[in-house]
C-alpha cells in the first residue's frame, strides 16, 4: 500500500510539475496538456538511429526513472509513509542519485550522435562540479541528526528546520540539486540552443515520453531530498504530514523551474571554478559552523 | 592504447582525440535558420569552423535578359521579399537607388515616415536578435520577453511605440541585473577594431571592447536611439516609391539596416532594372566566423556567430 501511495505521489507531482513548465513556457494553464502530450509521444514513430549502441540507447531512459524512483522509495512523506526507512538512507540517496550520471553518459554515447554525445560527456564535467556539493551538505545535516536515517533527519527539525539552522548547507545543495536534475541554468547536457537538445536529441516516441518522465520525476525526488534534509520533512500546522510534505516537495521543484527561468545557462568552466574554489570551501565552513553548533548549543 | 591514438590529431592540450565534423544548421535551435555552420569539434572545445548561408540573395544582376527585366515597383518587391528579416531596409534601399537613378532629389516630405519605419524595423529586429540571444543561452524570460515585444513593435504606430517605450527601455536595466549574464558573454566573440569589414551594431562594439557583452550593449542603444527618433519624427510609414516613369540612367543609395550598412547601385533603361549590385553588412560579417570560433569552446563559439546577428538572407552570393 505504502509503496502504491508513494508512486502516486510522485506521478502527481510529476504531473502538476509539467503542467506548470507548460503554464510558464506558454502562458496557458492546461492540466491535460501532459496526458495528451504523454499520449502524442506514445502514438508518434520511435526512430531508431543508424547505429547505435542499443543497450545503452533502450536502457539509458529507463534506468534514469528507476534512479528517481529509488531515491524516492527512502524518503519519507510521513511518519509511516516511506517505502523504505534505510539505517543509512541519507547515504543511499547519494548512491542511487550516482547513477544519473551513468544513466547520461549512456543517453549521450548510445546513439552515435555527436550533440548527444557531447551532452553525455558534459554531464561527467557537471558532475565533477556538484557531487561534492550534495555529499557535504548531507554530511551536515546527519550531523545534527546524528543519524543517517531520514526520518531521524525529519525528526531532528521538530523545533528548528534545518533551513534556518544551516542556511549555507541549504543554498548549496538546491544549487547543486539543480545541477544533478540538469534543469537550466545547468541544462548543459542537453542545451537547446548549443546541442539542439543534446542527450534528449536522439529520442522519439515512446523513449522520449520515458525520458522525459524520468527527469520530471527525478526533479522531485531532488525537491522531496531538499524538504526532507532542510524544509522539516513532514512538519507543519493543521494540514496532515504528507499534505506538508507534498507542499513543500512542489515549492521546491516549482523553484527549481523558476530560477533556470530567469537566468542564462552557465559556462561550464565557470560551473567547475565556482563549485571547487567557492563552493567546497562554503561547504567545509557550514560543516564547521554546524559542528560548534552541535557542540556549544544543546 | 599509443596503437588506438597514435595517427589522431593532437589538440591544444596535447591530448589525441577524434576530432568531429558536426554540422550546426540549416534549422537549429540556437542559430537563424538557412545559416550552415560546420564546426571541427575537439570534445567541447573547435578547432575550426565555417558559416555558409543556404538562402542568400544574389549580389549581381549583370545586363538581365531583357525577358527576365523587372520594373522598378516588381524590382523592390523582389528586394524586400528576399529579405525577410529586415524587408523595409532594403524596400527604402532599394526605392532610393531607383529614385536617384530617375534623377529625383531628395523627398523631405517623406522622409520622416521613412526613417520611423526603418527604425521601427531595427528596434523589432534587434529585440529579434535578443529573443535569438535567449534561446542560445537557455534563457527563457528573455527569449519570452523579446519576442513578445517584437510583435508588438513590427506593425507598431507612433502611438504605440511611446505605450511600448518603458518596457523597451527597462529591458536592458533588466539585463544589466541578470546574475550570470555579463559573465558568460564578456570576452566571447572578440572582434578588434582593426577587423576589416565591421559594420553597425558589430563595428560600433568594436570601440567598446569587440565581445559579445559590448555587441549586446550596442543594439539595446541603438533600440533607445531609434525610440528617440520615432518620437521626434513623422509617422512610420512603408517607404513607397514616388513616379519615376520609363527614365534610364544610374543609382546608388546606402540605407543602415538593422545588422549595418547596405548599398546599392543600379541600372535603370526605360523604368526597367537592367543590372544592379548589392553589398551588405553580413556579407562580409559571415566571413569573421572562422577567426572567431577557432579554439574556443562550443558555447562561446555559438555564442559569438550569434552575436554578430548573421541574417543568411543579406549574404549575398
Amino acid at each position: 500500500m505504502t509503496v502504491a501511495i508513494v508512486l502516486l505521489a510522485l506521478l502527481g507531482s510529476a504531473w502538476l510539475l509539467a503542467v506548470i513548465e507548460g503554464w510558464m513556457a506558454t502562458g496557458r494553464l492546461s492540466p491535460a496538456a501532459p496526458l495528451f502530450n504523454g499520449l502524442a509521444h506514445l502514438g508518434r514513430e520511435s526512430i531508431v538511429p543508424r547505429s547505435p549502441d542499443r543497450v545503452f540507447f533502450e536502457a539509458a531512459p529507463v534506468l534514469l526513472l528507476v534512479v528517481a524512483v529509488l531515491g524516492m522509495a527512502v524518503l519519507p512523506l510521513a511518519p509511516d509513509l516511506i517505502i523504505a526507512d534505510l539505517g543509512t538512507g541519507a547515504l543511499f540517496i547519494n548512491a542511487a542519485l550516482a547513477y544519473v550520471l551513468v544513466a547520461v553518459i549512456m543517453a549521450g554515447w548510445g546513439p552515435d550522435g555527436a550533440y548527444a554525445m557531447i551532452g553525455g560527456w558534459r554531464f561527467l564535467g557537471q558532475l565533477i562540479a556538484y557531487s561534492m556539493l550534495i555529499v557535504m551538505p548531507i554530511t551536515a545535516v546527519a550531523m545534527r541528526a546524528e543519524s543517517l536515517v531520514n526520518t531521524a533527519i525529519v525528526g531532528s527539525q521538530s523545533s528548528l528546520w534545518n533551513i534556518v539552522y544551516q542556511p549555507l548547507g541549504f543554498v548549496l545543495f538546491f544549487i547543486a540539486a539543480m545541477a544533478l536534475a540538469f534543469r537550466a541554468p545547468f541544462d548543459l547536457p542537453t542545451a537547446e540552443g548549443e546541442l539542439g537538445g543534446g542527450v534528449d536529441a536522439e529520442y522519439t516516441g515512446v523513449r522520449l515520453a520515458v525520458l522525459r518522465l524520468a527527469r520530471l520525476t527525478l526533479v522531485v525526488t531532488l525537491a522531496s531530498a531538499t524538504t526532507v534534509f532542510y524544509l522539516g520533512g513532514w512538519h507543519g500546522p493543521l494540514l496532515p504530514p504528507w499534505a506538508w510534505s507534498l507542499i513543500k516537495t512542489l515549492a521546491v521543484a516549482v523553484s527549481m523551474l523558476l530560477v533556470g527561468r530567469y537566468l542564462p545557462r552557465i559556462r561550464e568552466a565557470d560551473l567547475m571554478r565556482w563549485c571547487w574554489i567557492m563552493g567546497i570551501p562554503l561547504a567545509l565552513v557550514n560543516i564547521i559552523i554546524v559542528g560548534l553548533l552541535i557542540l556549544v548549543v544543546p | 592504447m599509443i596503437e588506438v591514438t597514435k595517427d589522431l590529431p593532437r589538440s591544444a592540450d596535447g591530448l589525441q582525440m577524434d576530432w568531429l565534423e558536426v554540422p550546426f544548421g540549416p534549422v537549429f535551435p540556437g542559430l537563424p535558420g538557412g545559416l550552415k555552420l560546420t564546426l571541427t569539434l575537439d570534445g567541447d572545445g573547435v578547432t575550426e569552423g565555417q558559416a555558409i548561408s543556404l538562402v542568400g540573395v544574389t549580389s549581381k544582376g549583370d545586363n538581365v535578359e531583357e525577358s527576365e527585366e523587372m520594373d522598378a515597383e516588381t524590382f523592390i518587391a523582389y528586394l524586400s521579399a528576399a529579405i525577410p528579416l529586415a524587408p523595409v531596409s532594403y524596400r527604402l534601399l532599394a526605392c532610393l537607388a531607383i529614385e536617384q537613378a530617375a534623377g529625383l532629389e531628395d523627398d523631405s516630405a517623406n522622409a520622416g515616415a521613412r526613417t520611423g519605419a526603418l527604425e521601427r524595423e531595427r528596434i523589432a529586429s534587434h529585440l529579434g536578435w535578443l529573443a535569438q540571444l535567449g534561446r542560445q543561452l537557455g534563457f527563457a524570460w528573455l527569449t519570452q520577453r523579446a519576442s513578445t515585444l517584437q510583435l508588438q513593435v513590427r506593425e507598431a504606430n507612433r502611438d504605440s511605440l511611446a505605450a511600448l517605450e518603458p518596457a523597451l527601455r527597462t529591458l536592458g536595466t533588466r539585463l544589466e541585473r541578470t546574475p550570470l549574464l555579463k559573465s558568460r558573454l564578456m570576452g566571447v566573440g572578440i572582434l578588434p577594431t582593426e577587423s576589416s569589414g565591421l559594420r553597425g551594431p558589430v563595428a560600433s562594439a568594436a570601440n567598446e571592447g569587440g565581445d559579445a557583452w559590448a555587441r549586446l550593449w550596442q543594439r539595446l542603444a541603438e533600440i533607445s536611439a531609434s525610440l528617440d527618433l520615432i518620437k521626434s519624427g513623422a509617422e512610420p510609414e512603408l517607404p513607397v516609391l514616388r513616379d519615376v516613369g520609363d527614365v534610364s540612367g544610374t543609382g546608388e543609395a546606402t540605407v543602415d539596416t538593422p545588422r549595418g550598412e547596405a548599398r546599392l547601385s543600379l541600372k535603370l533603361e526605360r523604368g526597367h532594372v537592367k543590372s544592379y549590385e548589392l553589398d551588405t553588412a553580413c556579407s562580409h560579417h559571415i566571413g569573421l566566423v572562422p577567426k572567431l570560433v577557432e579554439g574556443q569552446e562550443l558555447g562561446d563559439a555559438l555564442l559569438a556567430v550569434g552575436s554578430l546577428d548573421l541574417s543568411p538572407w543579406e549574404v549575398t552570393s
